[in-house]
């Protein structure tokens, strides 16, 4: 009797240990959800101002149609991107775009003393700092969660409930840098 | 009873490791060293010198207040150098580190000044951006370019924290107390604003007196008393029946600690 009392006690321990094994894994993968959507949604905010930017600019840029039309373009296919690779690329090449025409309007003082101009390069430029930052965090959900999947006793679990270790949101170089607006 | 006690207490030690070693990891990954954290809360950390002891004072006065009124914690540090770090990442490092504002409504607000360096950041935490925009915060950083570019930073700094302290209050529909508003007003426009004032009462006067009148006039011709004025205007708050009525800070964050907030890298940099 004592023997299978212990049985039982252990199975039960077992158990709760499979449950809090398969939350802890879970939890892990939902936090990195969680800050993808944290991703996507200081990324759409940026989308969102570019168009005030873009009617700002047209009337003082005049001969820069190009420039502003590679903004606009890199914006949709931002819109339209679905995974994350494609995100992170279109993301670097709107960041691009931004920064040229960005130093470009360095060359029209008039633009530069509007003030609707000034404030939208700083929203533009905080909300570039809140898509580095939340990429840092989201690499940082995915770390965690990697480490979580790989390492005793969550390797059991990945396998179980289909988990595969996450890529990290790789930026290019070029994104890294926020771009200054001097003043 | 004995196996479950040492079951439990190895998957503790497991856990416990693990945790350690994913802290350890994240200490070593982390962006730059930051001040530490003071062991208790002070909303002016002043390693630069740059900042009068009764300025200090004026801040922490103020400081309290605001935190006492809405669990908002708006915090200055002044570092002599970034040490190579760019000025974003050291504030929301150090934000996050010292955990300024409210845990639950992340009502936290750094400014961030780099002597050496020439920058100044204001870091704003997730609960506080509708109030304090980047537009906002980059308009408080113009302000303060002039003085600091003198070398007269701390009259500067005070301002800059009263101006993004009423924010705060703003931000809650909380009574902005008269120490804050005295100084969030430039003092060089002391004069001006005394004008304004002066002219703003004539224009009250006037829309009292017509309101008035068409009160009289809807009383006679509908018969009915006419009960609430329209538009009561208040002091330095919205005017309407919401104003006064605040959402006091959950847990009370005056206990001397900061609250635990987090900011989303939201604000703006500058530099003089």
């Amino acid at each position: 009797m004592k023997g299978g009392t212990i049985l039982v006690g252990l199975f039960l321990i077992f158990c709760l240990f499979l449950g809090y094994q398969y939350n802890a894994v879970k939890s892990a993968r939902l936090n990195v959800d969680a800050a993808y959507g944290q991703v996507e949604n200081q990324m759409q905010r940026r989308a969102d101002l570019i168009p005030n930017l873009v009617n700002t600019v047209k009337g003082y840029m005049k001969h820069e149609e190009a420039q502003i039309k590679a903004v606009t373009d890199a914006r949709a296919r931002l819109m339209n991107a679905g995974s994350p690779e494609e995100l992170g690329a279109a993301d670097a090449e709107l960041t691009g775009a931004l920064g040229k025409l960005i130093a470009i309007s360095e060359n029209y003082p008039d633009l530069k003393a509007n003030t609707q101009f000034t404030e939208l390069m700083r929203e533009i430029s905080g909300t570039e700092n809140r898509i580095a930052v939340a990429r840092m965090d989201y690499n940082e959900a995915i770390r965690f969660y990697n480490i979580k999947i790989q390492t005793f006793p969550g390797t059991f679990f990945a396998d179980m409930m289909g988990m595969r270790p996450l890529p990290q949101f790789r930026a290019e170089e070029k994104a890294k840098e926020v771009p200054q607006v001097a003043f | 009873m004995d196996k479950r006690s040492v079951l439990d207490r190895r998957c503790y030690v497991v856990g416990i490791f693990w945790l350690l070693l994913i802290a350890l990891a994240s200490v070593v990954l982390a962006a730059p060293a930051v001040l530490p954290k003071p062991s208790s809360l002070a909303y002016s950390v002043d390693t630069a010198g740059m900042i009068t002891a009764e300025d200090a004072a004026k801040i922490a006065e103020m400081g309290r207040g605001l935190d006492a009124a809405t669990g908002a914690q708006v915090v200055v540090v002044t570092i002599p150098s970034l040490d190579g770090a760019s000025i974003e990442e050291y504030a929301t490092t150090l934000f996050r580190n010292w955990g300024i504002g409210n845990a639950e409504q992340n009502n936290g607000v750094l400014l961030l000044i780099a002597k050496e360096d020439r920058k100044f950041r204001i870091e704003v935490g997730y609960g506080l951006e509708g109030a304090i925009t980047d537009g906002y915060a980059g308009s408080v950083l113009d302000g303060m370019k002039a003085d600091f570019k003198s070398e007269n930073y701390s009259e500067a700094i005070v301002t800059a924290y009263a101006k993004l302290t009423q924010k705060a209050y703003e931000e809650y529909g909380a009574e902005i107390p008269e120490n804050v508003k005295d100084v969030a007003e430039e003092p060089f426009w002391g004069v001006l604003l005394g004008a304004a004032i002066f002219f703003g009462l004539i224009a009250l006067l006037v829309y009292a007196v017509w309101g008035t009148l068409k009160g009289i006039l809807h009383v006679l011709s509908s018969g009915r008393l006419f009960q609430d004025s329209v538009g009561s205007a208040g002091g330095g708050s919205s005017g309407d029946d919401e104003s006064g009525r605040y959402r006091s800070g959950g847990s009370g964050g005056s206990g001397g600690s900061f609250g635990g907030g987090r900011s989303g890298g939201g604000g703006a940099s500058d530099g003089w």
